[in-house]
């Protein structure tokens, strides 16, 4: 996972200012929470089938020792090699070393969040191995040298005209920002990578324990190229994403692409078991399976945060969160962003202090727990990362501030409210107050104070409470 | 709290927001406090202003007149963690006059936030602007809510950026209708 440079609040502030970012990410999310909407609002069975999902993915968590190593056994009579892997280090490892193996020089990849966490193509291209991500959008992000924005699509904050730009370096020739055309040109371009690859590295929507499959779900068909052309594939996934049996598989099929994009089913639905058989025409002739943990243990280990692994990785709750419209993806600094990566990401990497700050840019609104097809409370998962982060660093000023202010809303009877109110407004007590209280500059750099109350509530309600006593 | 408000037979919030944090008191407390019972107590008699008058009182058809056009903003506490809904639009569609119109994108945050506004003013702020351009798109001359914070946060950006519906809390509002007399 990229070491982010710097705070989320300093990222955000430079996001937020970036009208064209905002605009763009703004109208992405916004077309895929409507989608999602019309396809929930007119299917009267998605709250079953979100409860469902739900279920399977609870069922998962709770059992997952258990349902991977059934899923290493049922690997192992199809003749799928199952690999286990500590951290990203370790995974890289094996995979560079099961490439060399093979003497394997160029890859070819579909989309994997888990390959990002890892930072695999770093490591591959580190070796001299020749790296092509193959989903349009995570190749125009590494054309860009960039990371992805968002879970499922990963360039949303470029333009056709940086794509344009984009593909021009990387072929040398002269292309029309036309969406259709560039889309041409990548197909073919992808096409020749397709044919010259060695091997093919995936990750795994989810993992099947009583058949050994892997299932990708995809849109561009880029994914069964990758785990069928070239001679060796290797499926990474985070241990995570197991499920019990084909018809939890099933259930999955139906709620991602729905909580995804709107869609009742991706374009493509691969359930991969085992490589080639004898007398099979194509498929690969060795299937590697990396399980990836990197922190995930830790994470299950631990009763207040373990549902969060139920993530499917739909990024519904991206879509629906106010701040990540602002924001973008880039802002919080790893490689899950939103809401589901303002959990995950402190959780997966302890020691990444700035990564804490993530639970503090929430207004607590609850839309992402609203929108999350499996249930997972993320806005209270904030609250107790925000709680531990207390408990392991308690913020001395905030407390020293909020004792300040109980004390003075104690006090309150005398009006000082009111008068504080009236001084903070003009003249130049206004001024020296800004200066003195740094959230009182940041309400009035945009906000107005609201005009004083006369009286307050608390010098009120003795004669209210009087008057009410009577009328009864 | 527990104890001031012990005495009384129910505890009408005026935001949302503070009707979902009482209710949610056991919880921050954990079930096995010794405060927990006191605490389940105190949650199932709080309720949020217009849920308790409509649910609590049975009350739906408020008196008076307000002949102007109003929207709703749904602030995220009350609706999603006190699941207070309908109430307000119950209460204001039922005053003779009123014309409720809907708030684009009424379930999204207006940015407010609690310390959130003020330690990332800028984000808050986007939000904020976003929600008050929905604002202006419904043409409406007030702007009604049941939650203090945000009342607030988007009373304080309308007015820096000029001419604005005004703002009032479902409570004013009422008051307005039964008494004629404005509130600010
Ligand atoms: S947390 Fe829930 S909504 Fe967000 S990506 Fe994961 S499954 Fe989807």
């Amino acid at each position: 996972m990229l070491s982010p440079q710097g705070h989320f609040a300093e990222r955000a502030k430079e996001a937020v200012a970036d009208a064209h970012l905002r605009a763009a990410v703004r109208r992405t999310v916004d077309r895929l929470r409507d989608l999602r909407r019309t396809t929930e609002a007119n299917d009267s069975a998605m709250p079953l089938r979100r409860e469902k999902a739900r279920l399977v993915r609870e069922h998962s968590v709770a059992a997952l020792p258990h349902l991977l190593e059934q899923f290493t056994q049922a690997c192992r009579r199809n003749g799928t090699v199952v690999h286990r892997a500590a951290d990203a280090a370790e995974a890289c490892g094996i995979a560079l070393s099961l490439l060399r193996t093979h003497a394997a020089r160029r890859v070819v990849k579909s989309k994997s969040m888990v390959t990002e966490e890892i930072g695999l193509n770093e490591a591959l291209e580190r070796d001299g191995i020749e790296v092509t991500e193959t989903d349009l959008g995570e190749w125009i992000i590494q054309l860009a040298g960039e990371r992805p924005s968002h879970i499922i699509l990963p360039a949303i904050h470029k333009t056709r005209h940086d794509v344009q730009r984009l593909f021009e370096r990387e072929s040398g020739t002269t292309l029309s920002p036309d969406t259709a055309r560039l889309c041409a040109h990548a197909r073919i371009r992808l096409r020749e990578k397709f044919l010259q690859a060695d091997a093919g590295i995936s990750g795994a929507n989810f993992a099947v324990a009583s058949t050994g499959s892997i299932a990708l779900f995809t849109n561009e068909g880029n994914g069964r190229l990758v785990t069928t052309l070239p001679r060796v594939h290797i499926a990474f996934m985070g241990m995570e994403r197991v499920v019990a049996d084909l018809d939890a598989l099933a259930s999955m099929a139906e709620v991602l692409p729905r909580s995804a994009t709107g869609q009742k089913l991706t374009s493509y639905c691969t359930v991969i078991t085992g490589p080639r058989g004898p007398g099979e025409l194509d498929g690969p002739e060795h299937l590697h399976v990396i399980i990836v943990d990197n922190g995930r243990s830790a994470v299950w280990r631990d009763p207040e945060f373990r549902d969060v692994l139920r993530c499917i990785r739909c990024a519904a709750c991206l879509n629906v969160c106010p701040v990540y419209a602002q924001v973008g993806g880039h802002s919080y600094g790893g490689t899950y962003p939103g809401p589901i990566g303002a959990v995950l990401t402190p959780l997966l990497r302890p020691e990444q202090r700035s990564a804490t700050e993530l639970a503090e840019a929430s207004t607590l609104c609850a839309a992402c727990t609203e929108a999350c097809p499996v249930g997972i409370p993320l806005h209270d998962m904030l609250v107790r990362l925000r709680r531990r982060e207390q408990a392991l660093h308690p913020h001395r000023v905030q407390r020293l501030m909020l004792r300040v202010a109980m004390r003075f809303a104690r006090s309150a009877k005398a009006g000082a409210l009111p008068a504080l109110l009236r001084a903070a407004s003009h003249g130049g007590t206004a001024i020296v107050l800004r200066k003195l209280v740094p959230a009182l500059d940041h309400w009035q750099r945009t906000r107005a104070l609201p005009p004083a109350p006369a009286q307050t509530f608390r010098a009120l309600w003795p004669q209210l409470a009087q008057e009410a006593m009577n009328e009864h | 709290m527990l104890r001031v408000f012990e005495p009384y037979d129910a505890v009408v919030t005026p935001s949302g927001s503070c009707a979902a944090m009482v209710q949610h008191y056991e919880t921050v407390f954990g079930t096995a406090h010794s405060l927990a019972a006191q605490a389940r107590a105190l949650a199932a008699k709080t309720h949020e202003f217009s849920a308790f008058i409509v649910n609590q009182l049975g009350v739906t058809k408020m008196p008076g007149r307000f002949p102007q056009r109003v929207t709703w903003h749904a602030a995220c506490h009350g609706t999603r963690l006190a699941q207070v809904r309908n109430e307000p639009l119950q209460l204001l569609s039922s005053i003779e006059g009123l014309e409720l119109v809907p708030l684009p994108r009424v379930e999204d945050c207006c940015g407010f936030g609690g310390a959130f506004c003020v330690k990332f003013p800028e984000i808050s702020s986007a939000m904020g602007a976003e929600k008050c351009a929905h604002v202006h798109s419904t043409r409406a001359t007030v702007l009604a809510g049941n939650d203090a914070g945000c009342l607030l946060h988007l009373q304080g950006l309308l007015a820096r950026a000029g001419p604005a519906p005004r703002v009032l809390h479902l409570a004013e509002l009422l008051d307005e209708a039964a008494t004629g007399r404005p509130t600010c």
